[in-house]
Protein backbone atom coordinates (compact mmCIF):
# COMPACT_ATOMS: atom_id res chain seq x y z
CA UNK A 1 0.00 0.00 0.00
CA UNK A 2 2.68 2.47 0.97
CA UNK A 3 4.50 1.51 -2.24
CA UNK A 4 1.48 2.43 -4.31
CA UNK A 5 1.24 5.73 -2.47
CA UNK A 6 4.94 6.39 -3.01
CA UNK A 7 4.70 5.55 -6.68
CA UNK A 8 1.72 7.81 -7.08
CA UNK A 9 3.66 10.56 -5.34
CA UNK A 10 6.58 9.99 -7.71
CA UNK A 11 4.34 10.17 -10.74
CA UNK A 12 3.14 13.58 -9.69
CA UNK A 13 6.58 14.72 -8.62
CA UNK A 14 7.80 17.27 -11.10
CA UNK A 15 11.24 17.73 -9.60
CA UNK A 16 13.78 16.59 -12.21
CA UNK A 17 16.34 15.89 -9.49
CA UNK A 18 14.14 13.19 -8.00
CA UNK A 19 13.28 11.75 -11.39
CA UNK A 20 16.84 11.72 -12.67
CA UNK A 21 18.18 10.25 -9.47
CA UNK A 22 15.67 7.43 -9.79
CA UNK A 23 16.73 6.80 -13.39
CA UNK A 24 20.38 6.66 -12.33
CA UNK A 25 19.61 4.14 -9.58
CA UNK A 26 17.49 2.08 -11.94
CA UNK A 27 20.29 2.01 -14.51
CA UNK A 28 22.74 0.91 -11.85
CA UNK A 29 20.35 -1.87 -10.84
CA UNK A 30 19.85 -2.96 -14.44
CA UNK A 31 23.59 -3.06 -15.11
CA UNK A 32 24.15 -5.21 -12.07
CA UNK A 33 21.36 -7.60 -12.91
CA UNK A 34 22.69 -7.85 -16.46
CA UNK A 35 26.20 -8.63 -15.23
CA UNK A 36 24.89 -11.32 -12.88
CA UNK A 37 22.76 -12.96 -15.54
CA UNK A 38 25.47 -12.85 -18.20
CA UNK A 39 27.99 -14.41 -15.82
CA UNK A 40 25.47 -17.08 -14.94
CA UNK A 41 24.71 -17.77 -18.61
CA UNK A 42 28.43 -18.14 -19.33
CA UNK A 43 28.75 -20.59 -16.47
CA UNK A 44 25.88 -22.54 -17.99
CA UNK A 45 27.82 -22.72 -21.22
CA UNK A 46 25.90 -20.17 -23.24
CA UNK A 47 27.69 -18.68 -26.23
CA UNK A 48 28.03 -14.93 -26.72
CA UNK A 49 25.76 -15.35 -29.72
CA UNK A 50 22.99 -16.77 -27.51
CA UNK A 51 23.53 -14.19 -24.78
CA UNK A 52 23.45 -11.34 -27.30
CA UNK A 53 20.27 -12.70 -28.80
CA UNK A 54 18.55 -12.95 -25.43
CA UNK A 55 19.62 -9.42 -24.51
CA UNK A 56 18.63 -8.05 -27.89
CA UNK A 57 22.14 -6.97 -28.82
CA UNK A 58 24.80 -8.33 -31.14
CA UNK A 59 27.22 -11.10 -30.15
CA UNK A 60 30.05 -8.56 -30.40
CA UNK A 61 28.28 -6.02 -28.20
CA UNK A 62 27.64 -8.61 -25.50
CA UNK A 63 31.23 -9.83 -25.57
CA UNK A 64 32.69 -6.32 -25.62
CA UNK A 65 30.69 -5.33 -22.56
CA UNK A 66 31.05 -8.50 -20.49
CA UNK A 67 33.91 -10.49 -21.97
CA UNK A 68 36.62 -9.13 -19.73
CA UNK A 69 35.00 -9.40 -16.35
CA UNK B 1 52.66 13.86 -10.01
CA UNK B 2 53.49 13.88 -6.31
CA UNK B 3 56.95 15.48 -6.47
CA UNK B 4 55.80 18.80 -5.07
CA UNK B 5 53.52 17.28 -2.43
CA UNK B 6 54.57 17.91 1.17
CA UNK B 7 55.08 14.91 3.44
CA UNK B 8 51.67 15.38 5.13
CA UNK B 9 50.00 15.72 1.71
CA UNK B 10 51.61 12.46 0.62
CA UNK B 11 50.43 10.92 3.88
CA UNK B 12 46.88 11.97 2.90
CA UNK B 13 47.10 9.90 -0.29
CA UNK B 14 48.64 6.92 1.51
CA UNK B 15 45.99 7.08 4.21
CA UNK B 16 43.27 7.41 1.57
CA UNK B 17 44.45 4.11 0.07
CA UNK B 18 44.34 2.46 3.48
CA UNK B 19 40.85 3.80 4.20
CA UNK B 20 39.61 2.55 0.83
CA UNK B 21 41.01 -0.91 1.49
CA UNK B 22 39.53 -1.03 4.97
CA UNK B 23 36.13 -0.17 3.48
CA UNK B 24 36.62 -2.92 0.93
CA UNK B 25 36.60 -0.47 -1.96
CA UNK B 26 38.73 -1.45 -4.94
CA UNK B 27 39.08 2.18 -6.07
CA UNK B 28 40.41 5.45 -4.69
CA UNK B 29 37.83 8.20 -4.66
CA UNK B 30 37.41 11.72 -3.32
CA UNK B 31 35.64 10.26 -0.28
CA UNK B 32 38.83 8.40 0.66
CA UNK B 33 40.98 11.47 0.06
CA UNK B 34 38.72 13.41 2.42
CA UNK B 35 39.25 10.75 5.08
CA UNK B 36 42.98 11.06 4.44
CA UNK B 37 42.75 14.81 4.99
CA UNK B 38 40.79 14.34 8.22
CA UNK B 39 43.49 12.00 9.50
CA UNK B 40 45.74 15.11 9.62
CA UNK B 41 43.75 17.30 12.03
CA UNK B 42 46.71 19.57 12.70
CA UNK B 43 47.35 20.44 9.06
CA UNK B 44 46.34 23.95 7.99
CA UNK B 45 42.71 24.30 6.95
CA UNK B 46 41.59 21.00 8.45
CA UNK B 47 40.47 22.73 11.67
CA UNK B 48 37.63 24.28 9.67
CA UNK B 49 36.23 20.79 9.16
CA UNK B 50 36.72 19.64 12.73
CA UNK B 51 35.13 22.83 14.08
CA UNK B 52 32.03 22.01 12.03
CA UNK B 53 31.93 18.55 13.55
CA UNK B 54 33.32 16.80 10.49
CA UNK B 55 35.55 14.25 12.15
CA UNK B 56 37.28 11.19 10.80
CA UNK B 57 34.91 8.81 12.59
CA UNK B 58 31.73 10.56 11.50
CA UNK B 59 32.96 10.84 7.94
CA UNK B 60 33.98 7.22 7.77
CA UNK B 61 30.51 6.22 8.92
CA UNK B 62 29.02 8.57 6.32
CA UNK B 63 31.07 6.95 3.55
CA UNK B 64 29.61 3.64 4.65
CA UNK B 65 26.09 5.06 4.39
CA UNK B 66 26.57 6.97 1.15
CA UNK B 67 28.77 4.63 -0.81
CA UNK B 68 28.25 1.36 1.01
CA UNK B 69 30.20 -1.48 -0.46
CA UNK B 70 30.25 0.33 -3.77
CA UNK B 71 27.00 -1.28 -4.76
CA UNK B 72 23.54 0.13 -4.52
CA UNK B 73 23.35 2.30 -1.42
CA UNK B 74 20.54 3.68 0.70
CA UNK B 75 20.11 6.73 -1.51
CA UNK B 76 19.71 4.42 -4.53
CA UNK B 77 17.11 2.46 -2.58
CA UNK B 78 15.23 5.71 -1.78
CA UNK B 79 15.38 6.78 -5.41
CA UNK B 80 14.08 3.41 -6.62
CA UNK B 81 11.25 3.59 -4.11
CA UNK B 82 9.95 6.68 -5.93
CA UNK B 83 9.42 4.35 -8.90
CA UNK B 84 7.70 1.78 -6.72
CA UNK B 85 10.69 -0.56 -6.73
CA UNK B 86 11.56 -2.19 -3.44
CA UNK B 87 15.32 -2.70 -3.62
CA UNK B 88 15.31 -4.93 -0.55
CA UNK B 89 12.90 -7.27 -2.26
CA UNK B 90 14.97 -7.25 -5.47
CA UNK B 91 18.06 -7.98 -3.41
CA UNK B 92 16.30 -10.81 -1.58
CA UNK B 93 15.29 -12.49 -4.84
CA UNK B 94 18.69 -12.02 -6.46
CA UNK B 95 20.43 -13.45 -3.42
CA UNK B 96 18.05 -16.42 -3.45
CA UNK B 97 19.40 -17.27 -6.91
CA UNK B 98 22.97 -16.07 -6.75
CA UNK B 99 23.96 -16.15 -3.11
CA UNK B 100 24.46 -13.55 -0.38
CA UNK B 101 25.85 -10.21 -1.47
CA UNK B 102 25.41 -11.04 -5.15
CA UNK B 103 23.81 -7.73 -6.03
CA UNK B 104 26.39 -5.70 -4.15
CA UNK B 105 29.57 -7.27 -5.36
CA UNK B 106 31.91 -4.35 -6.10
CA UNK B 107 33.26 -5.75 -9.36
CA UNK B 108 29.82 -6.01 -10.81
CA UNK B 109 29.50 -2.29 -11.08
CA UNK B 110 30.35 -0.87 -14.45
CA UNK B 111 31.14 2.33 -12.61
CA UNK B 112 33.97 0.51 -10.95
CA UNK B 113 37.39 1.46 -12.21
CA UNK B 114 38.69 -0.46 -15.19
CA UNK B 115 40.99 -3.34 -14.51
CA UNK B 116 44.67 -2.65 -14.32
CA UNK B 117 46.39 -3.67 -17.53
CA UNK B 118 47.63 -7.22 -17.38
CA UNK B 119 51.23 -7.49 -16.35
CA UNK B 120 53.56 -8.83 -18.99
CA UNK B 121 55.18 -11.38 -16.79
CA UNK B 122 53.37 -14.58 -17.56
CA UNK B 123 56.00 -16.71 -15.86
CA UNK B 124 55.39 -15.07 -12.54
CA UNK B 125 52.48 -16.31 -10.53
CA UNK B 126 50.18 -13.77 -9.06
CA UNK B 127 50.88 -13.43 -5.40
CA UNK B 128 47.37 -12.75 -4.27
CA UNK B 129 44.03 -13.43 -5.87
CA UNK B 130 42.44 -10.38 -4.29
CA UNK B 131 45.07 -8.02 -5.59
CA UNK B 132 48.47 -7.19 -4.24
CA UNK B 133 48.32 -5.07 -1.09
CA UNK B 134 51.28 -2.99 -2.18
CA UNK B 135 49.61 -2.24 -5.47
CA UNK B 136 48.05 1.20 -5.76
CA UNK B 137 44.32 1.37 -6.09
CA UNK B 138 43.21 3.08 -9.29
CA UNK B 139 42.21 6.72 -8.88
CA UNK B 140 38.67 7.55 -9.85
CA UNK B 141 38.42 10.43 -12.35
CA UNK B 142 37.05 12.86 -9.74
CA UNK B 143 39.89 12.00 -7.36
CA UNK B 144 42.40 12.69 -10.08
CA UNK B 145 40.61 15.92 -10.83
CA UNK B 146 40.71 16.87 -7.12
CA UNK B 147 44.50 16.47 -7.07
CA UNK B 148 44.83 18.53 -10.24
CA UNK B 149 42.66 21.16 -8.62
CA UNK B 150 44.95 21.01 -5.56
CA UNK B 151 47.90 21.86 -7.77
CA UNK B 152 46.01 24.77 -9.30
CA UNK B 153 44.98 25.99 -5.84
CA UNK B 154 48.63 26.02 -4.80
CA UNK B 155 49.72 27.80 -7.95
CA UNK B 156 46.94 30.37 -7.58
CA UNK B 157 48.29 31.54 -4.21
CA UNK B 158 51.91 31.27 -5.32
CA UNK B 159 52.81 28.25 -3.17
CA UNK B 160 55.65 26.14 -4.53
CA UNK B 161 54.48 23.06 -2.67
CA UNK B 162 51.18 21.21 -2.50
CA UNK B 163 50.02 20.79 1.08
CA UNK B 164 47.07 19.20 2.85
CA UNK B 165 45.24 22.55 2.66
CA UNK B 166 45.47 22.55 -1.13
CA UNK B 167 44.26 18.96 -1.33
CA UNK B 168 41.30 19.94 0.84
CA UNK B 169 40.50 22.89 -1.43
CA UNK B 170 40.91 20.61 -4.43
CA UNK B 171 38.34 18.23 -2.97
CA UNK B 172 35.80 21.05 -2.52
CA UNK B 173 34.92 20.93 -6.19
CA UNK B 174 32.03 23.18 -7.28
CA UNK B 175 31.20 20.49 -9.85
CA UNK B 176 30.57 18.18 -6.88
CA UNK B 177 32.01 14.78 -6.11
CA UNK B 178 31.49 12.17 -3.44
CA UNK B 179 33.53 14.15 -0.87
CA UNK B 180 31.29 17.17 -1.43
CA UNK B 181 28.17 15.01 -1.18
CA UNK B 182 29.54 13.56 2.02
CA UNK B 183 30.06 17.01 3.55
CA UNK B 184 26.48 17.91 2.62
CA UNK B 185 25.33 14.65 4.17
CA UNK B 186 27.02 15.79 7.41
CA UNK B 187 24.94 19.00 7.27
CA UNK B 188 27.75 21.29 6.23
CA UNK B 189 27.97 23.59 3.25
CA UNK B 190 31.04 22.82 1.12
CA UNK B 191 30.96 26.35 -0.30
CA UNK B 192 31.15 27.84 3.21
CA UNK B 193 34.01 25.48 4.08
CA UNK B 194 35.92 26.54 0.99
CA UNK B 195 35.54 30.22 1.84
CA UNK B 196 36.55 29.64 5.47
CA UNK B 197 39.61 27.60 4.53
CA UNK B 198 40.72 30.25 2.04
CA UNK B 199 40.22 33.01 4.62
CA UNK B 200 42.16 31.08 7.28
CA UNK B 201 45.04 30.46 4.92
CA UNK B 202 45.05 34.10 3.87
CA UNK B 203 45.34 35.15 7.53
CA UNK B 204 48.14 32.70 8.23
CA UNK B 205 50.16 33.90 5.24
Amino acid sequence: MTEAVDAAAAATNQDPRVGLRAVAALRQLVERLEALQVDSARRHGWSWEEIGQALGVSRQAAHKKHGRR
Amino acid sequence: MFERFTQPARAVVVRAQEEARTLGHPWLGTEHLLLGVLAQPLAPGVNVLTELGVTLDRSRAAVGELVGSGGLCQSDADALRTLGIDLDEVRRRVEASFGPGALDHPWLSLNAPPRQPRRRRPWRRRRCEQGDVTEHLPFMPRAKRALERAMREARAVGDEYIGVEHVLLGLLDPKSNTAVELLRHLDTDPEVIRIRVRTDLGKAA
